[in-house]
């Protein structure tokens, strides 16, 4: 199969996904009930991109992490590549968690943000360390030297995201751990609605991982032809 | 409900309007560097 046939699939797919996730999301999973007021609570739908979103910067943080350590043992430049391109797509999940936390806190502590909450603070460092990195990566110096340091940054970078995800265990928080896998916690349509939606977030970043690699490296290409001609 | 089933179908659409702009580029790329190719061929 060519790529343009696995593209058109891949695309067609995702697409499909996406209705399908709507349909999941607002038709087959109910609404919960707020604890705080025994209110039918329609905002706990932001869950299911939070936690997504949520889930995908921390994945693409650890490719970042794991390509980061390939390159420091043998230099490639794909390895390189990857952890630049997939930290960018991480800061855009780590956004979206940011910015879909709050609108569900509102509801539910009737605040944006709260300083207090470790989970809230640790993800805001951790995107603040990936904004670092790519900063890191497009300040002036000699290319090879520059790709070891983000490496190293990336490597170290990444010890923040098991702090953000084990904080709400650690200290006593207001934000809620992740009940999915624990009796009792979610209900099951809810369950699928979710592991559906994580599933799609999850094809979206391979897909655009090897979208922008691709970029990158076809770019590469056409500068490289354009200096022999 | 009404308003966050939008704003789902917004961000939804606009990763996916952001892969179909890759894929544009990336096709563009590809059609360049394939002129380039046989421009270099001709020369040569």
């Amino acid at each position: 199969m060519n790529k343009k046939a696995l593209d058109i699939i891949l695309y067609g797919l995702l697409l499909i996904g996406m209705f399908v996730s709507l349909y999941l999301i607002f038709q087959y999973a109910p609404p919960a009930i707020n604890p705080t007021n025994n209110q039918t609570w329609y905002e706990q739908k932001i869950f299911y991109v939070h936690v997504s979103s949520a889930w995908t910067g921390f994945l693409a943080f650890f490719v970042v992490a794991v390509a980061s350590i390939i390159f420091l043992r043998n230099e490639s430049r794909i390895a390189d590549l990857v952890a630049q391109t997939s930290a960018e797509i991480g800061i855009v999940f780590t956004t979206l968690t940011l910015i879909s936390g709050p609108l569900w806190a509102k509801s539910f502590w009737g605040r944006y943000w709260d300083w207090s909450e470790p989970r809230l603070v640790t993800a805001l460092i951790l995107w603040f360390l990936y904004i670092g990195y790519l900063i890191l990566r497009s300040s002036v110096g000699e290319d090879f030297r520059r790709a070891r340091f983000a490496a190293v940054f990336g490597i170290i970078a990444f010890l923040d995201v098991p702090i953000v995800f084990l904080s709400v265990r650690w200290y006593r928080a207001s934000h809620p751990p992740l009940l999915v896998f624990e009796p009792g916690g979610l209900d099951p349509s809810m369950k699928v609605a979710f592991f559906f939606t994580l599933f799609i977030f999850t094809v979206f970043y391979v897909v655009l991982l090897r979208n922008a690699l691709r970029i990158k490296l076809l770019q590469d290409e056409l500068n490289r032809l354009k200096e022999v001609i | 409900m009404q308003t966050l089933m939008i704003a789902y179908a917004v961000v939804w659409a606009i990763i996916f309007g952001y892969l179909v702009v890759q894929y544009m580029r990336i096709s563009r790329l590809e059609n360049e560097i394939e002129n380039l190719k046989k421009a270099i061929e001709r020369k040569s």
